[in-house]
């Protein structure tokens, strides 16, 4: 209803297509999964500043193929299985490159604090990881370090359960072999 | 010696003191912030087409293997059946009648085929090593093993043709065989009496000893390093593969035959006397000087015969067991072989 004084307007009801914001999306899910991010791949990768790399490569990748994350709420998990396929791929690139250590940067690269016994059991253990293939120290890490289940370490790495458990009985034999030898 | 639970647990302990306690620093937030800025996202048909790249490339040189072993046989007749006679039942030898059975060059389809699965392989491969699934050990031990089969099943075909001569030798027209001790250890010699432009006839049999089945597509009748063709035309009996050894009135002129598993075919091979041909006058127990007799041009006793098993052509040298000599005549230049 109107009166004499003033003009009836249509309002015009334009539609857009709202391209959902990608870029600030990825920051906001991203960001929030930092932190765990890095501790995972410091834990796996068992080196910091190979685990900042890490997990930018890891990041990078997500944001290239951000088009088949089709549910945001499986982010986490899609999230984590880029990481830990990034830290494979470094794992098994490290097997082929030995580095030359200069110094002792036992600590720094462990972030070990303690006394002396502290810095030798640790030692033993990075030894005894180092000997393990990728593929078997990932199983270890996730299922002792992260806590998580059989079949939740082969939905996040991507193979049966059955290949989880002969790598985690593998790497525990080599694991117990090689830790109890330099304990001697 | 620890127990499981114990070293387990040593491991748990061992593990946590390696987890920073502090999160990502700023830096690598920062550099995570800046991603989307940075990295430009690929459109998504390019994508697609960068992705299904490998897929067709594969398909594709499957499909060029598959039609290179079906089509890869090249068979050029030397001169060809002459217009009257092209889809006649012809039955007994016809010097007229020249080409068939005879084959100037080939593909040698069983090579073209392993190229191809190389580089079908080294697709697949590449495909493999770059894609999602990069460097699986699974993955290589799949690729390494299908190409190993295809290869072995490549190589079982091409190295299990096994074709000898059978059990049928002779020279049936216008040969005289000769003389002992030619006749020892030696091949058995013949000598060819025909004179230039006749017509001559020599035979044997091919014996399939493999445990596949053979094609016999013909014989290679054009020498490249001398420059000669040997043979005028192949003819094969009138019933085919058999141990029977016809007379010249019941063969016909040659077709691509299958041999079965230790099956035989008898084969008769004729060329025409060369422009320098000694001729009837020749007799192999003569003794002749260098005034009279240039020499011989001998044939044999290998021959190139193009064989192919499953589509896969190549080419097997069968020792037939006979050589075929012509005698020659001092000074001539106009020719010094069997086919002319």
């Amino acid at each position: 209803m109107s009166n004499g004084s003033s003009t009836a307007i249509e309002p015009n009801v334009v539609r857009l297509r709202v391209e959902p914001d990608r870029p600030a999306a990825f920051r906001t899910l991203v960001g929030a999964a930092l932190d765990d991010a890095y501790r995972r791949a410091a834990v796996l990768l068992g080196n910091r500043s190979e685990a900042e790399d890490a997990v930018h490569d890891a990041a990078e990748k997500a944001w290239r193929s951000w088009g088949s994350l089709r549910d945001p709420d499986r982010f986490d998990a899609w999230f984590a299985r880029i990481l830990v396929n990034t830290c494979r791929d470094r794992l098994r690139a490290r097997r082929r490159v030995r580095p030359i250590v200069v110094g002792d940067d036992r600590s720094a690269t462990l972030g070990v604090s303690g006394g002396i016994d502290a810095v030798d059991s640790a030692q033993s253990l990075r030894q005894a990881l180092d000997v393990l293939g990728a593929d078997d120290r990932i199983a270890v890490v996730l299922r002792y370090e992260s806590d998580l289940t059989v079949p939740a370490i082969a939905a996040l790495v991507g193979v049966p359960e059955g290949t989880v458990k002969s790598r985690l009985h593998r790497a525990l034999g080599i694991l117990r072999t090689v830790y109890e030898a330099s304990e001697r | 010696m620890t127990n499981n639970s114990a070293f387990e647990a040593q491991l748990r302990r061992q593990l946590a003191a390696t987890r920073p306690t502090e999160g990502a620093s700023t830096t690598l937030a920062a550099r995570v912030r800046d991603i989307p800025e940075r990295v430009r996202l690929t459109p998504p048909a390019i994508a697609l087409l960068v992705r299904a790249a490998v897929p067709i490339a594969a398909v594709g040189l499957a499909a060029a293997a598959l039609l290179i072993a079906s089509f890869g046989f090249t068979r050029a007749p030397v001169v060809g059946l002459p217009p009257d006679s092209v889809g006649a039942a012809v039955v007994g030898f016809d010097p007229a009648i020249q080409g068939t059975g005879l084959i100037d060059d080939y593909v040698r389809s069983a090579a073209l085929v392993g190229l191809a699965v190389v580089l079908l392989s080294g697709a697949v491969g590449v495909g493999t090593f770059l894609g999602p699934r990069a460097g699986t050990r699974r993955g290589r031990l799949m690729i390494l093993g299908g190409v190993l089969g295809v290869f072995a099943g490549i190589g079982l075909i091409r190295f299990d043709v096994g074709l000898t001569v059978g059990g049928l030798r002779g020279a049936p027209l216008r040969y005289v065989e000769a003389p002992a001790p030619a006749l020892g250890d030696t091949p058995i010699l013949w000598f060819s009496t025909a004179a230039t432009g006749e017509p001559t006839v020599g035979t044997f049999s091919l014996r399939n000893t493999s445990a596949l089945p053979v094609r016999i597509e013909g014989l290679v009748g054009y020498s490249k390093d001398l420059g000669i063709r040997h043979w005028k035309a192949l003819w094969i009996p009138v019933n085919g593969a058999g141990l029977d050894a016809p007379a010249l009135d019941q063969i016909r002129p040659f077709e691509p035959v299958t041999l079965e598993p230790m099956q035989e075919l008898n084969v008769y091979i004729a060329g025409i006397g060369s422009p320098c041909a000694f001729g009837p006058a020749f007799d192999p127990e003569a003794e002749y000087s260098a005034q009279d007799l240039e020499g011989y041009t001998q044939l044999g006793p290998g021959l190139q015969v193009v064989v192919s098993v499953f589509g896969l052509t190549s080419m097997e040298t069968v020792d037939v067991g006979e050589t075929f000599a012509e005698p020659i005549v001092p000074g001539c230049n106009g020719g010094t072989t069997l086919g002319g």
